[in-house]
């Protein structure tokens, strides 16, 4: 199964990018799109942090195992 | 195998018990390596053995959400299978390894002969028994008070206190399923202290820089139940 990497920007006076080096497996792009989208809602719903004082000001960034983006998802749209 | 001799154990709880209580043990305990993921104690299970580690660390959770969540963590300080010293036989949450080390086990029939007939031996678990309700009930109030950062600097003040040196093995994935929060929620806060230069988080290791700092960082989430097993049991954890 193909693994995807969840880097997460989020808003700092620098360096607010948050590299995922372990990443998921999921079979195909319809599974990464829904998994992407429940790890925002979670993350929103559930984690309290300093570094991120509004969650709907961070985004996923996607890449795949050759490092290419394959998905952008903001916080704000996963609020939908 | 030579049986062990208590001036060479590290495990806090049978180092500091009394030399006699010591002694009514040692013919039963038996060293055991503790590997990674090992589970030394199944939920809703009769518990055959009870564990003493030496080094490493072992966690207790609650596996019904699908994933586990961590309610408790024993290491050096402590012995695994609190329930045989209470009198009861099993307990509904899972006891395995998430730090590999060793340790000394003992068959839990051995254990419950041995304190009913050695009353001081008794009691000295009993007072661990305290002691670890008060590290368990420290992560219900970190849970409740506490952000993502200060648990997480918690959590690793606590395996800091049960390894040998700074190196502390653990993937972004395990800590966040200890913590019960998502894996990117982990990496932002591992991020976070890596820019500060508290932590080094390479590929499945962290590495601890700044151990004061992470004190600071932690707030009042840890400390107390660390200064009341020094006060309960006469050692430090």
């Amino acid at each position: 199964m193909p693994r995807y990497f969840l880097h997460l920007r989020y808003p700092a006076p620098e360096d607010g990018f948050a590299r995922d080096d372990e990443g998921d497996e999921l079979p195909d792009p319809d599974a990464l799109r829904q998994h992407v989208m429940d790890t925002a809602r979670d993350l929103m719903r559930s984690a309290r942090l300093k570094a991120i004082p509004d969650w709907l000001r961070c985004s996923f960034e996607v890449t795949d195992e050759a490092g290419a983006v394959v998905l952008m998802l903001p916080f704000s749209d996963a609020a939908k | 195998m030579h049986p062990p001799q208590q001036l060479s154990i590290a495990n806090r709880l049978l180092a500091s018990l009394r030399a006699e209580d010591f002694a009514s043990l040692q013919p039963y305990l038996e060293p055991v390596p503790l590997d990674m993921r090992q589970v030394l104690i199944e939920p809703n299970t009769a518990i055959g053995h009870v564990y003493f580690p030496e080094t490493g660390m072992s966690s207790v959770t609650n596996n019904s959400s699908g994933g586990k969540i961590e309610v408790g963590v024993v290491g050096r300080e402590g012995l695994v299978g609190l329930p045989i010293v209470l009198g009861i036989d099993r307990t509904p949450y899972e006891h395995f390894m998430q730090i590999a080390g060793h340790g000394w086990r003992i068959a839990a029939p051995d254990l419950e002969q041995a304190m009913a007939q050695n009353n001081s031996l008794h009691r000295h678990l009993l007072r661990y028994a305290q002691a670890s309700h008060v590290q368990v009930s420290e992560t219900a109030f970190a849970n409740a008070n506490s952000d993502v950062e200060a648990r997480l600097a918690r959590w690793l003040l606590m395996c800091h206190d049960r390894v040998e040196g700074d190196d502390i093995p653990l993937t972004h994935e395990f800590i966040a399923m200890m913590l019960g929060v998502r894996r990117p929620g982990v990496t932002v806060a591992l991020h976070v202290l890596e820019g500060m230069h508290v932590i080094r988080a390479k590929r499945g290791v962290i590495t601890v820089l700044d151990r004061e700092k992470l004190e600071e960082l932690a707030e009042d989430s840890y400390g107390l139940s660390e200064a009341e097993y020094t006060r309960l049991m006469g050692t430090e954890p």
